[in-house]
């Protein structure tokens, strides 16, 4: 609001504000009427009822004007007041009739001095308008009376024939003074309104810029709150998009890891089945001589089945690895069979390689998981430790248990020097591998840490053993032996 | 405004200037003069003795112009009293429903305290020995017994204040310059003390 504006409210506010005490003291006036009306039968009755002609009498002519003259004094400034509340109209007419009323009291009580107050107190009243128009128009009304009756009936006034002028000025110069000191009241009462107004008019441009500011960060909480909902849906969409690719990405990594697998299986599927196949051969050669006795057929037999057996048992956790996964619930499911599932898939290839395996004891603990996916870590970090100590004269994987509070870790610890640092930093991203082309897609870190992670586990580089070491470490191991 | 307010405004203000002109010319008409013989009538039963000027105010007792009458009389009495002798002949009407008349002992006693005589004046006899007519008329009869002044002391119907009649009882005091053969005389506002269809003639002596 410019300064210009400022002043054309605080104007619009000052005209409010008289016009507000204008309505106000006409309502009091509407009142006033009321009761001067009362007061003046009352007064017509109690002094002069009657005039009198020796015994005779009949009713004063003061009771006639008080209730005739008063009626019509009251009755049309009650009408302006009412239906022309807050106007100059209506303010005019309440001095107006004011002015008459003071002359009509001095009649009825014939001239008594008390009643002369009366003007003095209409113009208290009539200052209440807080304007000098009423004011004004009764002191001409109260100077008007006084000069005609003084030219037609001195002695009514002046109780002498002959007035002398000054006599004028020392009856009316009571009202001018009165006037006088009204209008200096009127006045400051005046400027204080405009204050007032001054006031008001700031506080409304306040809370203009108040309300232009609260609008204006409205239209921001509105963008923010859209742009919000748009980034929430964007997140929303890239986790759905991050979620598919890495499902994507786990079922690649399964079939990398499958692939990977294909070559050890082939041993560990291999020699049983030579050791199957040679000992057909040597009790079908036993047979054709007719040296085979029974108890040589059940021990070779027994081998061909135990060989069929492991066999079997290498199939099934093939297949047990490579199924989807039925449900996205945690099964609880023993860490002895977690292990025995993946050393069945990898076992043969150490074996086949020379590399030594150290198993330690596996505790009598059950994990809630998904099985095959905790499997695919093992099998992961089992794989990555065959691949990293390939070409070292010292060559052995070693698995750890260890169980505390709720948790239990499994340290797969091999024989290599460790990782350079630069290199443990980038090792869980995806696609970071240090294998040869074609061997490793690296996504076998990046996904093992998700999957533990998403089992509120966590996959950790061990740098402190001057070997290579991942511990692998998940929550809500139950201590107690749970049949898998 | 519409015509129709318009025409109530000028009808207001013409029934107020009808209004208050009538109520004014009501107050400022004056009742009967007295015109009494210029020497106290003889027969007269009312005090007179000593060489004193006396001062006779006739009042009708219901009368409400009478309270304006006695005040102004009371505002005389510091000026006059031991000078003039003063009587209120209080016209005797039977008894009825006016204020004035049922404080009429306490005004009675109001005058007794200023050393004004009360005369009760029965059948107004001495009202038309000294042919006064209406409420307040005064009259001031000089050492000698000769009438020095006829009027009132107020000067309009019912109201106070300086009046003519005041200002000719003041002027005795000073120094009386009127002739015997032409008294003083002012307008006096009241009611008519008897009927208006009595005449003097009708004055039983």
């Amino acid at each position: 609001m410019t300064d210009e504006k400022r002043g054309l409210e605080a104007g619009r506010i000052y005209k409010g504000l008289i016009q507000d005490h204008a309505f106000k003291t006409d309502q009091i006036f509407i009142r006033l009427f009321v009761f001067q009306f009362v007061c003046a039968v009352v007064m017509a009755i109690w002094t002069s009822p009657v005039s009198w002609e020796g015994d005779e009498s009949s009713v004063h002519i003061h009771v006639y004007a008080a209730f005739f003259l008063g009626l019509i004094l009251s009755l049309f400034p009650i009408f302006l007041g009412k239906k022309y509340p807050g106007t100059d109209l209506s303010m005019d007419g309440n001095a107006v009739a004011q002015s008459l009323y003071s002359i009509l009291f001095i009649h009825l009580s014939g001239g008594r001095i008390e009643t002369h107050f009366h003007i003095f107190v209409s113009l208290a009243f009539l200052a209440t308008y807080r304007n000098l128009r009423p004011i004004v128009i009764l002191t001409l009304i109260t100077a008007a009376d006084h000069l005609l009756r003084g030219f037609f009936w001195p002695e009514s006034v002046f109780g002498v024939l002959v007035a002398s002028p000054w006599r004028i000025f020392e009856h009316t110069g009571w009202v001018v003074f009165e006037d006088i000191v009204l209008y200096h009241l009127i006045r400051a009462s005046r400027k204080e309104l405009w204050s007032v107004s001054i006031a008001q008019a700031e506080l409304i441009k306040s809370n203009d810029r108040i309300r232009e500011v609260l609008e204006h960060v409205e239209t921001l909480n509105g963008s923010l709150e859209q742009k919000v909902v748009v980034g929430k849906n964007r997140l929303i969409e890239t986790q759905q998009i991050l979620e598919r690719q890495q499902h994507s990405v786990i079922a690649s990594s399964k079939m990398s890891a499958l692939g990977e697998m294909a070559g050890g299986i082939a041993h560990e599927i291999n020699n049983p089945l030579g050791i199957i196949h040679g000992k057909a051969h040597f009790l079908l050669k036993l047979l054709g001589r007719g040296l085979l006795t029974p108890e040589k057929e059940r021990e070779e037999l027994e081998k061909i089945i135990s060989m069929a057996d492991r066999i079997s048992k290498i199939v099934m956790g093939l297949r047990s690895f490579s199924r989807k996964e039925s449900s996205e619930h945690l099964e609880l499911v023993s860490l002895g069979s977690l292990i025995e599932n993946t050393m069945s898939l990898c076992s043969e290839r150490f074996k086949a390689n020379h590399l030594s395996l150290e198993l330690q004891r596996v505790p009598d603990v059950a994990v809630p998981c998904r099985a095959v996916q905790i499997e695919q870590v093992l099998l992961n970090l089992m794989n990555n430790a065959y691949d990293a100590v390939q070409g070292l004269s010292e060559r052995w994987v070693r698995i750890d248990f260890v169980v505390y509070e709720q948790k239990v870790q499994i340290l797969v610890t091999d024989s290599g020097g460790g990782i350079p640092p630069e290199i443990a930093i980038k090792m869980t991203e995806l696609f970071f591998t240090t294998k040869e082309i074609g061997k490793g897609t690296g996504l076998g870190l990046s996904i093992s840490k998700g999957i533990v992670e998403a089992h509120g586990g966590s996959l950790k580089y061990d740098a402190g053993t001057g070997y290579t070491r991942f511990t692998v470490e998940l929550p809500g191991v139950l201590l107690q032996k749970v049949t898998a | 405004m519409l015509l129709n307010e318009k025409s109530l405004l000028l009808i207001w203000i013409l029934s107020l200037f009808v209004g208050f002109s009538w109520l004014t010319v009501y107050a400022h008409t004056p009742g009967a003069e007295a015109h009494p013989e210029m020497r106290w009538p003889i027969e007269s039963h009312l005090p007179n003795e000593n060489a004193m000027p006396t001062l006779l105010v006739f009042l009708h007792p219901k009368c409400s112009c009478s309270e304006a009458t006695l005040a102004e009389l009371e505002r005389l009495m510091p000026v006059i009293r031991n000078r003039i002798r003063v009587i209120v002949i209080l016209a005797e009407i039977p008894p009825g429903p006016s204020k004035w008349f049922e404080h009429e002992n306490e005004v009675v006693d109001r005058l007794a305290a200023e050393a004004i005589v009360v005369f009760k004046d029965r059948d107004g006899v001495e009202a038309r020995r000294f042919d006064a007519q209406t409420s307040g008329q005064t009259l001031l009869y000089d050492q000698s017994h000769f009438l020095y002044f006829r009027g009132g002391l107020t000067p309009s119907r019912g109201h106070r204040g300086d009046s003519e009649g005041r200002t000719a009882i003041l002027s005795y005091l000073a120094g009386p310059t009127q002739t015997r053969e032409r008294p003083l005389q002012s307008r006096v506002f009241g009611c008519l003390l008897r009927k208006s269809s009595l005449t003097k003639n009708q004055v039983s002596p």
